[in-house]
């Protein structure tokens, strides 16, 4: 789609966004298109980001297209049996993100305040809605005066917090630091939460806000300081500029990432946090410039405990978890499934998630058999022999939790609805989280009183039966419904069973259409379905789109850097997210940042 | 469709927000009588017309049906707005709750913004456009000369919408997408403190003489925020032009704030006080709600007795609430399900629990209409008579979602021209209309606003002397 290419080059992420979801969701109806990109054909042009293609995969199949919407209820084909790597080309010489400045979220800022400064601060620092989500696009934001004066509530409480124990956090140890010891501890703690060394006059700024204070007590001086940090634009605010002076920040030029700039994007990425002791000493001695440190210090971020957290946190939002937070199950047909029950399923398909992503192979996505189950889940799903509360992984021998992140309890009861399993919502999910499909419209407005005309009774099978037989349903429904048919096996709650309350054989068969040729054709049951996806690379391209929108701060779904591409190849190549890390972020196009 | 933002409005104009309050002055003198200000209130999920409006066409005299009755101690300063709709096209295919605040705030189409999660209900919106309340604060020099442009509250931000999704939480917008939703805060002590600050009210006793810690402090925060306003203004020379505008928003929240420092308080209307909340001791998500709903409308009073604010919107829930009203609805309709569910519920048990927990939204603004109409506001005038408050759902009925005959009701606004004890059928006027009338009497030239797809805008006769 070249037309795309060409016009979308400066365009940012969110307008992109938009364009896509206008050509999804115009006339109302479901098709799709190819994506014909060539993986190895680069054209020159700085980033992309076309509108109607996503992640590319040069292996072994049809990619899964944007819904161009054209309406009419017909399905094309999604694929054409040829692989993106043929006939279209990727976007070379584009670095992967613009130089830019990019708020820290609300967890970011209390981590990095617990870090530097050793207290722990409420969670709500902003108040702002988008600022708080674990995803963060940089240029989704807004400071609003109501948040603008919630970091001034927050700076002083923390300031104030501070000073009642300031001989813990002044080099001096002193509860009265004089200007010496204050000017010492700027230069060394304000750095680490400005993420940078502060330049000559910032320091001096800073010292006239401790003369100020200091007129009644040194004390008042280090907190006016505090307060002044807390709510400076070089604490909340990341930059991603190079060290370019103004002048040379022309558009259309490129800049490199400074030391300190670059170990920022890779711990907010890995930690959620700003870059501790090991990678700020790195940073400040100049070695992390060299690719095999760099490298060497992902690995070592990666392995640790707060990104297996953040990492399980981050994919629990693409595969939908935050559904389960807010959908309560039938207490009359789901008496055991308690609130302990769904906040533990919760963390544990969390934990499941950030295992895979930090140290499981590629097929672990849809071939793993492990679950985190404790006492109460065990017994929930059939599994013997544990006790107590912690969560634990459990491998399970039978085939019904074969399917990697298909089979996950978890995702199978967030995905369904209070009393029964739902074949919509499944559907979407695969198609969606899994294999990065399109965005769906919502249903018409009388979709509602057609779907009434069924009785109250009737099956999930009967329900999807009735919307493939209605052309306004199945102009969109016939692409993901067969998916979700797959899943009958599994309740609301996500527990396995070969036949239905009455004693009559589950029918999870369906016939996968409009996917490509890779996936379409008739499938019976979740281990069949999983399989067959796992037979393709569409997968690990998806999760690995998905990671990258988090590392990149846009949606790097609709991506067609020839610098993502390779990325994409080098995980499918090692067969390992591990290396996804490495070489996302040692890559040259994360290293520099476009001017726009 | 308009991409003037609040900041364009206001770059525009050639003020600042430093230099708006010190022109307060200057406009409070110019004018003649208390202030006129704006509430706009949303409740979420729709309302049924026959058990909101009187039927029968346009009449002064009529009795007010099941879910408008609590209204009846202000029924002669309300009018009810019959065939009152929001400008939505059918082949706007998104989420019609979020897409109808954001039509009859904007009027615009909305944007989709990032979401995550597979399902079309997780793709986010926002508004394509500015917010009328935010183009009134830009422009209407009669809403203007007080502390805070406006302010944005809401009762509870507990929704089955995902917390980002602006369509459904936000009323009022600096601009399109994400970067332009004001997200309102649901924390009544924040607003309180945020709103009022260190406020003392002229009609308190006058300090017995100049307090010299408080006046530290305040000498202190200046210079805080004077510190940080620098910073900005130097990142913001460091960074490309197309980063900026993040910038200019926080730059212009701490000139703000710093305004603040400089002037203090404000003398205040007749009917000023601080108001002193109360813990939320409500029980469970409904009771806090409900607490939380009456304190911010307390909120919103005072700022406007104040004259801290002269615009306003309130948000009792956001549209797709899944609130459950155990305590509201009586034992022989009491549901499990939340009230978007129940909205859909077309049953005589789901027709008549959400009946209820509409009139039980009525009587909590009926409470704080009448708060208002008790407040002095000067000579011969309350608080009431010089707020125009408009209330409105974004959608018809849980059970149509449509976009046409929302159940809309204005109350007070008689400094405004506006006649209450009236039932006013428009015969399916837009929202656009309405407020380009609004515009009208605040002398606010509304030439373009929301999506360049809809008609021109026509002024609605009659509603206004």
């Amino acid at each position: 789609m070249p037309f795309y290419v060409q016009k979308l080059r400066y365009f940012s992420p969110i307008s992109v966004v938009s364009l896509g979801a206008v050509l999804a969701l115009g006339g109302g109806g479901c098709s799709t298109s190819v994506d014909t990109r060539a993986h190895g054909q680069k054209n020159t042009g700085p980033a992309g980001t076309v509108a109607n293609s996503v992640g590319g995969s040069s292996g072994s199949g049809a990619n899964s297209g944007i819904l161009t919407g054209v309406g009419g209820g017909a399905i094309a084909s999604l694929g054409t049996g040829g692989t993106p790597g043929v006939n279209g080309t990727c976007m070379a010489n584009a670095s992967l993100a613009q130089a830019r400045i990019w708020r820290l979220t609300d967890s970011q800022f209390v981590n990095v305040v617990k870090e530097v400064f050793g207290i722990a601060i409420p969670p709500e620092v902003s108040g702002a809605m988008v600022a708080t989500s674990a995803i963060n696009l940089s240029e989704n934001q807004v400071v609003t005066a109501s948040n603008i004066q919630n970091y001034e509530n927050s700076a002083k409480s923390a300031a104030g917090t501070l000073v009642g124990n300031l001989a813990a956090i002044t080099p001096c140890a002193s509860a009265a630091p004089d200007a010496a010891c204050t000017e010492q501890f700027i230069r060394e703690k304000v750095a680490r939460a400005y993420r940078r060394p502060l330049e000559n006059d910032e320091v001096a700024q800073l010292m006239a806000l401790y003369t100020l204070g200091s007129g009644e007590s040194p004390a008042t001086g280090v907190r006016l300081v505090l307060e002044a940090v807390l709510q400076s634009p070089n604490f909340i605010w990341r930059t991603e500029v190079g060290p370019a002076s103004p002048s040379e920040l022309v558009v259309g030029s490129k800049v490199t990432l400074t030391p300190f700039e670059l170990a920022g994007a890779v711990s907010f990425f890995l930690t959620e946090a700003a870059p501790d002791d090991a990678l700020w000493q790195k940073a400040q001695d100049g070695t992390l410039s060299s690719a095999s440190v760099l490298t060497a210090e992902v690995d070592r971020l990666l392995v640790s405990a707060p990104t297996q957290r953040v990492l399980g946190e981050d994919a629990g939002l693409w595969v939908g978890l935050p559904r389960l937070e807010r959908n309560d199950k039938d207490p009359v047909a789901f008496p055991t499934f308690t609130p302990s029950a769904k906040a533990a399923l919760i963390s544990g398909t969390k934990s499941f998630l950030g295992d895979v992503l930090q140290r499981g192979s590629t097929s672990d996505l849809l071939t793993s058999n492990s679950i985190y189950l404790n006492q109460e889940l065990a017994a929930l799903y059939g599994v013997s022999g544990l006790t107590g509360d912690n969560l634990l992984p459990v491998k399970v021998a039978t085939s019904e939790r074969s399917s990697g992140l298909l089979s996950q309890p978890g995702i199978l009861t967030a995905a369904s609805a209070a009393a029964r399993g739902d074949v919509v919502h499944r559907g979407l999910f695969v198609l969606r989280s899994v294999v990065c499909g399109g965005a769906i419209p919502s249903p018409p407005a009388n979709a509602i009183a057609v779907a009434a005309t069924l009785p109250m009774d009737a099956t999930e099978k009967e329900r999807a039966n009735f919307r493939a037989g209605n052309a306004m349903c199945a102009g969109c429904h016939a692409l993901f419904d067969p998916l979700g048919l797959t899943h009958e096996n599994y309740d609301a709650i996500g527990r396995f069973s070969l036949n239905d309350p009455l004693g009559k054989p589950i029918d999870a068969s369906s016939t996968l259409v409009g996917l490509g040729a890779d996936l379409d054709g008739p499938v019976n049951g979740l281990n069949e379905l999983a399989s067959r996806l796992a037979a393709t690379r569409r997968p690990a391209d998806c999760a690995v789109a998905n990671l990258a929108s988090i590392a990149l701060g846009r949606d790097a779904k609709l991506d067609t850097s020839c610098a993502l591409q390779d990325v994409k190849d080098q995980v499918v190549q090692a067969a390992s997210f591990a290396e996804f890390f490495r070489a996302l972020l040692a890559s040259p196009a994360f290293l520099t940042r476009d001017v726009q | 469709m308009t991409s003037v933002t609040r900041r364009h409005f206001l770059a525009g104009s050639g003020l600042s927000l430093i230099g708006a309050s010190l022109c307060r002055s200057l406009i409070a003198e110019a004018q003649s009588g208390p202030p006129k200000r704006l509430l706009v209130v949303h409740r979420p999920n729709g309302s049924r017309g026959d058990q909101f409006f009187p039927g029968g066409g346009s009449s002064t005299s009529f009795q007010l049906p099941y879910i408008s009755a609590p209204f009846e101690p202000v029924k002669a300063d309300m009018v009810l707005l019959g065939g009152f709709d929001v400008p939505v096209l059918e082949s706007w295919a998104f989420d019609s709750h979020g897409m109808g605040i954001i039509a009859m705030m904007t009027g615009t189409k909305p944007v989709p913004i990032a979401g995550f999660g597979p399902a079309p209900e997780d793709v986010h919106i926002a508004a394509g456009g500015i917010s009328i309340d935010q183009i009134f604060a830009a422009q209407a020099t009669a809403l203007k000369g007080n502390l805070k442009p406006s302010l944005q509250l809401a009762g509870t931000a507990l929704s089955s919408s995902s917390a980002g999704d602006a369509g459904p939480r936000c009323l009022s917008y600096a601009g399109s997408g994400a970067n332009g939703a004001l997200f309102p805060e649901t924390r009544p002590d924040v607003a309180l403190a945020n709103i009022f600050g260190n406020f003392a009210p002229s009609t308190n006793p006058a300090p017995t003489g100049p307090d010299a810690a408080q006046s530290r402090a305040a000498q202190f925060r200046k210079g805080v925020l004077d510190q940080v306003a620098a910073d900005v203004t130097r990142l913001r020379a460091r960074i490309p032009v197309s980063q900026r505008p993040k910038l200019d928003e926080h730059l212009m929240a701490i000139q703000g704030l710093a305004a603040q420092v400089s002037t203090g308080g404000s003398p205040g209307g007749l009917g000023c006080g601080k108001p002193s909340l109360s813990a939320l001791v409500g029980s469970g998500d409904e009771g806090v709600h409900i607490e939380t709903s009456r304190q911010m409308l307390q909120i919103i009073k005072s700022s406007f007795a104040c004259d801290l604010s002269r615009i306003a919107t309130f948000q009792f829930a956001p549209a797709l609430s899944e609130l459950q009203f155990a305590q509201v609805l009586p034992q022989d309709v009491k549901l499990q399900d939340g009230h978007h569910t129940i909205s859909h519920q077309g049953d005589a048990d789901g027709i008549s629990a959400r009946a209820r927990i509409d009139r039980f939204y009525a009587e909590l603004l009926a409470e704080a209409l009448l708060d208002m109409k008790n407040t002095p506001d000067g000579p011969n005038t309350t608080l009431l008579d010089n707020t125009l408050v408009v209330y409105f759902s974004e959608i018809d009925d849980g059970e149509g979602h449509g976009n046409q005959n929302i159940c809309t009701a204005l109350f007070g606004g008689k400094s405004w021209g506006l006649q209450g004890g009236r039932y006013v059928e428009l015969g399916n006027r837009s929202s656009r209309d309405f407020w380009s009338t609004v515009a009208q009497v605040l002398s606010v030239p509304l030439s373009q606003f929301g999506d360049s797809v809809h008609p021109a805008m026509s002024p609605i006769s009659g509603l206004f002397a």
